[in-house]
């Protein structure tokens, strides 16, 4: 398994690189001069002389990108030109937010999706069956976005839950907060109410942001669960008369839950990236938004720095979910 | 038509979540075609008082700048499948001679174009359709189309590149290559056209998620201009109005899902017709 492990974790490397590579090249690639881009229209030559040798622009692109990378494995992402601050600093502040927000939308995905699986497979062919295929099916075509709207016509305002931001400070201030991540922070300080008044705010984006991945996961549980309730030791557990609430939950779900941990691991990743949608409708201040913003900006170093955080997070969810796959199940050594 | 032959109509038609799917996408084309070139108005005049309510003459209400609401959510579905279909369009175009050149050529080729596709894989979608509009130079139609239709390429030739693998071991195949057939003759007449099958159920499932794609994108403002009467900039734009006016969102996002929710459950459909044994894909 550790050597699986290390040759899977070796074998990304390459790809990590292409991947910086690429998202390196298509952002030199936007048209226009990038320090023109960056000063606007009025700029005069001497400013866009002066920003291009700054930005190291006037070197020859395999020497931008040289440096670029040796300071990527310095951990430095660049400075972003407009806000004139290290990018890493506010990627650090943003990634706490997305991945809470990530993370409410995996637990409820996969509490409801679980559920409904199970139900489908056992109810299979009755209503319920149908009822929970077809929200299914709706959940993956309804627009993410669109959704997060009527979710705040008719929850939002601030009663019961709020439709923008992660925390409303001026309302609270009990403890000043040690780190990004609120929720865990407020847990650690004990002050439950401020857990509270963080959950509230989680609670319309990450029902809007989960209902993908839980149609995605109540199919998974539905077809895997089938085909084992289906196979020769479940039916002679059912012979020997066990009850048939433990036949479904011990001897066929047990199995069937191998292949839904994988796309669990596999929609995590989707999640973070699914964050940029639902992030700009509820103004959550994550990765998401900082991307979209950065673009808008046209502050390209900026882009740069907030993709490939998430392009690496993606790699790292398919990476574990493929890891997770041969841990549990021994006959998938490789 | 060769590719539905007249056993899988049949099927089809016995299908009930196929055809629920066809009649919806059928009516949503028609709809989007014909209603804006019916009316005597057009989906842009402002010709009306602002924010009415849905009525009969206005069913769908109108919008900020007094324009019909009814006839902007018609003419919208027109640019969103134009750009779906284009887009696909485009990834089959070069997904599918790249998984069969991948599949047929097998070695350093095939590794090489797997390598590709795995690295483009290795963004998230959404995520390398931002990237891809901005090194295109920003918003606007062209990008929109290429870039959703770029990042539809792997899935296509991933599809392609298994097709090929498994029918290149069948008999026929190999008997044509013992005739001395060309390659290219017998990728394009042997094997593409069993190849067909999965090929129009992945493309049927694709345009569904190349609508949210499009729809996604321009919501950002990363798609079409804005003020044209898409539905992700509708949907964008109703946000402002959104305790005053709901409808202006409403509908727009009920047409955009009603026309995902169709090609799904058409795609859905096909595929238990035309190729029963295949797993579904995530």
């Amino acid at each position: 398994m550790l050597q699986y492990a290390g040759r899977r974790i070796l074998g990304m490397i390459p790809l990590l690189f292409l991947v910086i590579l690429t998202i390196f090249l298509l952002i030199r690639s936007v048209p226009g001069d990038p320090a023109r881009n960056l000063l606007g229209d009025k700029a005069t030559p001497q400013e866009i002389e002066r920003v291009t040798e700054e930005l190291g622009l006037n070197e020859p692109l395999i020497v931008q990108f040289g440096i670029y990378f040796s300071n990527l494995l310095q951990g430095d992402l660049g400075r972003s030109y407009l806000k004139d601050q290290a990018i890493s600093v506010e990627i650090g502040e943003r990634f706490p937010a997305t991945f809470e927000l990530a993370t409410a939308a995996m637990l409820l995905a996969t509490f409801f999706g679980l559920l409904a699986g199970i139900l489908s497979a056992v109810f299979r062919g009755k209503w319920l069956d149908y009822l929970s295929m077809f929200l299914a099916l709706v959940g993956v075509s309804v627009p993410v976005f669109w959704l997060g709207i009527i979710l705040i016509m008719f929850l939002g305002g601030n009663h019961p839950f709020p439709s923008a931001g992660r925390v409303d400070w001026g309302a609270h201030h009990a403890y000043e907060p040690g780190s990004e991540f609120y929720i865990l922070d407020s847990l650690l300080h004990g002050d439950f109410a401020m857990t509270w008044e963080l959950l509230r705010h989680l609670f319309l984006p990450a029902i809007a942001l989960a209902t993908i991945p839980m149609a995605v996961i109540s199919r998974m549980t539905r077809s895997s669960l089938l085909e084992t309730l289906h196979q020769d030791y479940v039916r002679t557990a059912r012979a020997k008369g066990v009850d048939e609430r433990r036949v479904v939950l011990k001897h066929a779900l047990r199995p069937a839950l191998i292949s839904v941990i994988t796309v669990l691991g596999l929609q995590f990743g989707v999640l973070l990236a699914g964050a940029v949608l639902t992030e700009t409708v509820f103004t959550w201040p994550g990765l998401g938004t900082f991307i979209v913003d950065a673009v808008n900006e046209r502050d390209y170093n900026a882009v740069q720095g907030g993709v490939l955080v998430i392009a690496v997070g993606f790699m790292v969810c398919n990476l574990l979910a493929d890891l997770s796959y041969a841990w549990i199940d021994p006959r998938v050594k490789l | 038509m060769t590719l539905i032959s007249s056993k899988s109509w049949r099927m089809l038609r016995s299908n009930r979540t196929a055809l629920v799917g066809l009649c919806i996408v059928t009516g949503l084309l028609l709809g989007s075609l014909l209603i804006p070139l019916l009316s005597s108005a057009s989906p842009d005049s402002q010709d009306f008082e602002r924010f009415l309510s849905p009525s009969f003459q206005h069913p769908f209400g109108t919008d900020a700048l007094g324009r019909d609401l009814f006839l902007r959510t018609f003419a919208g579905g027109r640019i969103s499948l134009f750009v779906a279909f284009v887009a696909v369009g485009f990834s089959l175009l070069i997904g599918v001679p790249m998984g069969l050149i991948a599949g047929y050529a097998g070695g350093k080729v095939e590794s090489l174009i797997m390598r590709f596709v795995d690295l483009m894989l290795s963004f998230p979608s959404i995520l390398l359709a931002i990237v891809l509009v901005t090194a295109f130079g920003g918003a606007s139609l062209q990008s929109l189309v290429l870039s959703v239709g770029i990042v539809g390429i792997p899935q296509f030739a991933r599809q392609t590149r298994g097709e090929v693998l498994s029918l290149r071991e069948h008999e026929y195949v190999l008997s044509a290559q013992a005739l001395g057939f060309g390659h290219v003759r017998i990728l394009l007449r042997h094997i593409l056209p069993n190849a067909i099958a999965p090929l129009t159920v992945l493309s049927t499932l694709r345009i569904g998620t190349a609508v949210l794609e499009a729809a996604g994108l321009s919501f950002l403002g990363l798609g079409v201009e804005v003020g044209t009467a898409e539905w992700g900039v509708m949907i964008k734009d109703a946000r402002e109005f959104m305790s005053q006016s709901p409808w202006l969102a409403i509908f727009p996002g009920l047409a955009l899902s009603m026309t995902v929710l169709g090609f799904n459950l058409f795609g859905d459909g096909l595929r238990d017709v035309l190729d029963p044994k295949q797993v579904r894909k995530g």
